[in-house]
């Protein structure tokens, strides 16, 4: 199977958000296990690539949790509270990108600006 | 610094840019080994970005493939795992400079390696890889470098933006040559402006570097130098990144309008490094398992060297690349690629250097593509003289053992071919000034050591030298400027050195004896 086919398949499994056991059986069992890799590391790329995962510290309101929605219509939007390692703020991750607006981040980019400059 | 000191700059730092949030694109490490990292995702990673790995380890991207990047690591912690993240820092392989880098020794990312800190007070970051000055922005090659060494400043001079291939077996003098060069910039001869050299060491012996080091610094060379260090103990990422820091490096002084020389000793383990790189991360080999693009290599590294205009500052870097080659063969791969990308070599030969003859340079085969165009008048009209003998002299050579059956203008010729190899001889970390060197060739040029036994040539040499200097400084005066030998200042410096030969008694025995 080319790897265009692979990426045609991981498409067509995120876009209808099902994998049955009977295509879990198939694909076992056809693909080598070299394949099976490459499978498996597209569909993680994919199920990356439409997840929005945002992170926040404390409550977010309803007001802002629709603003993300927003902001990503075909995306999958998870929220996470994670008061321990953000303190305040929000963490979004799309993809590959973070973008992280959390006081932890900020207060670790001053100190390191700080040691470089001092 | 005072706590009210502190307190603003924190308070500064918080209302600054540097506090807003960031995209940073991430990646996970898929596999690592042999210092390549593989990572998927960084899907806005460009070439030659610089990339940290979670746990501190640094690396550049090599390689952008359709689904992963290759990342080659220039300073690996050895905790990178499976699945930890990798972020791009969004700038390319950059290294910090400064003024405060002269006299130091540094390794390729910029570090000391002589045990003291380096703080750069205003750094500014060079890339390592940058788009050679253009045509507009350069202007010809017209001022000298002066290496100090007789046989290269007359017969193949170099010039301040040239770029001069060093090559030859192991163990010929290249690394002496540019010693020597180093050594010789302490003068600032003929009153040219001062020289920032860098000397970088790739894949050397550590024992090497630190015995260069030692006598640059006892010659009180180290006052202008610089020395980037990427040791045979250092990964092959960082010995390839080494001639490229350097000159970024030397392209920050230019820019300020300095003359800089660059020495990259040497390439040839710069593209065994480059090979090794290329065939961890799986790009096709091609001949004698060299990557493709090895020629572009070289050719985008040398191409930086570059003579600016006044307009664009006046400065110039000079490049002094140094090959090995193997058993004397010009014609490999490597060797024949940079021969034709610089402006000239030097070529020595294992022969020479076994016969006594140190620098033991190939006059046939050396070229300066620049010429004279960077040499002063006198030493051009000396040196041409110079030439012809030599070649003259080779040729005649093979007559030697029928010496009594040859005529009197070819032993002519003979005994002034040897008293000429004899002269251009000169020994390690004594580089001569133009003055001198000037001396020495008008001497033996126009004859008049021709009455001297060939053991006495050299000691005569510096007498001679030494004699003019104190007796006579106007002629020195005259000299200094560069300016063609007329007729009358020939017939000045002929007196002088009769006049020293007679004071000295030298020539009165039979010079063939």
């Amino acid at each position: 199977m080319k790897r265009s086919q692979f990426r045609e398949l991981t498409k067509s499994i995120i876009k209808y958000d099902e994998l049955s056991e009977k295509d879990l059986k198939w694909i076992t069992s056809t693909f080598s296990r070299k394949e099976l890799k490459l499978f498996r590391m597209l569909l993680s790329k994919e199920i990356k690539d439409n997840n929005v995962s945002v992170s926040f510290a404390g409550n977010l309101s309803d007001i802002n949790k629709n603003k993300f929605l927003e902001m990503f219509p075909n995306k999958k939007v998870t929220f996470n509270r994670e008061d321990e390692s953000l303190i305040g703020g929000v963490c979004l991750e799309y993809g590959d990108f973070v973008l992280d607006c959390s006081v932890n981040a900020t207060v670790k980019r001053v100190l390191n600006v700080i040691k470089e400059r001092l | 610094m005072k706590p009210e000191e502190i307190i603003q700059k924190i308070e500064k730092e918080l209302y600054s840019n540097q506090t807003n949030p960031e995209l940073v694109n991430f990646g996970i490490v898929e596999s690592v080994g042999d210092e390549i990292v593989k990572a998927s995702g960084l899907s806005n990673a460009g070439y030659y970005e610089e990339v940290e790995c979670e746990e501190g380890s640094i690396g550049f991207v090599l390689n952008i493939d359709e689904d992963f990047v290759s990342i080659v690591l220039l300073k690996n912690s050895g905790h990178v795992v499976r699945g930890m993240k990798v972020k791009a820092t969004g700038k390319v392989l950059n290294v910090a400079v400064s003024e405060k880098l002269i006299g130091r020794v540094v390794n390729t990312l910029g570090e000391p390696l002589d045990g003291t800190e380096l703080k750069h007070e205003k750094p500014v970051f060079y890339p390592v890889e940058k788009i050679a000055p253009g045509i507009i922005h350069r202007s010809p090659v017209d001022t000298p470098l002066k290496t100090g060494i007789k046989a290269i400043d007359a017969m193949t001079p170099i010039g301040r933006g040239q770029r001069e291939l060093i090559i030859g077996d192991r163990g010929t003098g290249k690394t002496a040559i540019a010693i020597d060069t180093i050594i010789n910039q302490k003068k600032c001869d003929m009153s040219l402006k001062r020289v920032i050299c860098i000397y970088c060491s790739i894949g050397q012996k550590q024992s090497n570097l630190a015995s260069i080091v030692a006598k640059l610094k006892d010659e009180g060379a180290l006052d202008y130098t610089i020395v980037v260090a990427a040791t045979a103990s250092e990964p092959a990422s960082m010995q390839y990144i080494a001639p490229l820091a350097a000159c970024a490096i030397g392209e920050y002084f230019m820019d300020k309008g300095e003359d800089v020389l660059v020495i990259y000793d040497d390439l040839t383990k710069h593209a065994w490094s480059y090979r090794q790189l290329a065939l961890l991360i799986k790009r096709p080999a091609g001949r004698e398992a060299y990557p493709g693009d090895i020629f572009y290599l070289h050719s985008r590294l040398l191409e930086r060297a570059s003579r600016m205009s006044d307009k664009n500052g006046g400065g110039s870097l000079t490049a002094l690349p140094i090959i090995e080659t193997q058993g004397n063969d010009l014609s490999a791969y490597i060797p024949t690629n940079v021969v034709s990308i610089t402006d000239g070599q030097i070529y020595l030969e294992a022969d020479l250097f076994n016969a006594g003859i140190r620098p033991a340079i190939n006059v046939g085969l050396s070229v300066s593509r620049v010429g004279g165009a960077a040499q002063t008048k006198s030493m051009k009209q000396l040196a041409g003289p110079v030439r012809l003998e030599l070649s003259q002299f080779r040729e005649l050579q093979a007559f030697t053992q029928f010496g009594s059956d040859l005529d009197e203008d070819t032993l002519k010729r003979l005994e002034r071919g040897k008293r000429t190899t004899e002269i251009l001889k000169q020994p390690q970390y004594r580089p001569y000034d133009e003055i001198s060197e000037v001396l020495s060739l008008f001497a033996v040029t126009s004859g008049l050591f021709d009455d001297i036994s060939i053991n006495d040539i050299i000691d005569v040499e510096h007498k001679m030298r030494d004699y003019i200097k104190q007796t006579y400084p106007a002629i020195i005066k005259k000299l200094s400027l560069g300016s063609k030998i007329d007729d009358v200042l020939k017939a000045e410096l002929e007196r002088e050195i009769k006049e020293f030969k007679n004071i000295n008694n030298y020539g009165t025995e039979s010079a063939t004896a």
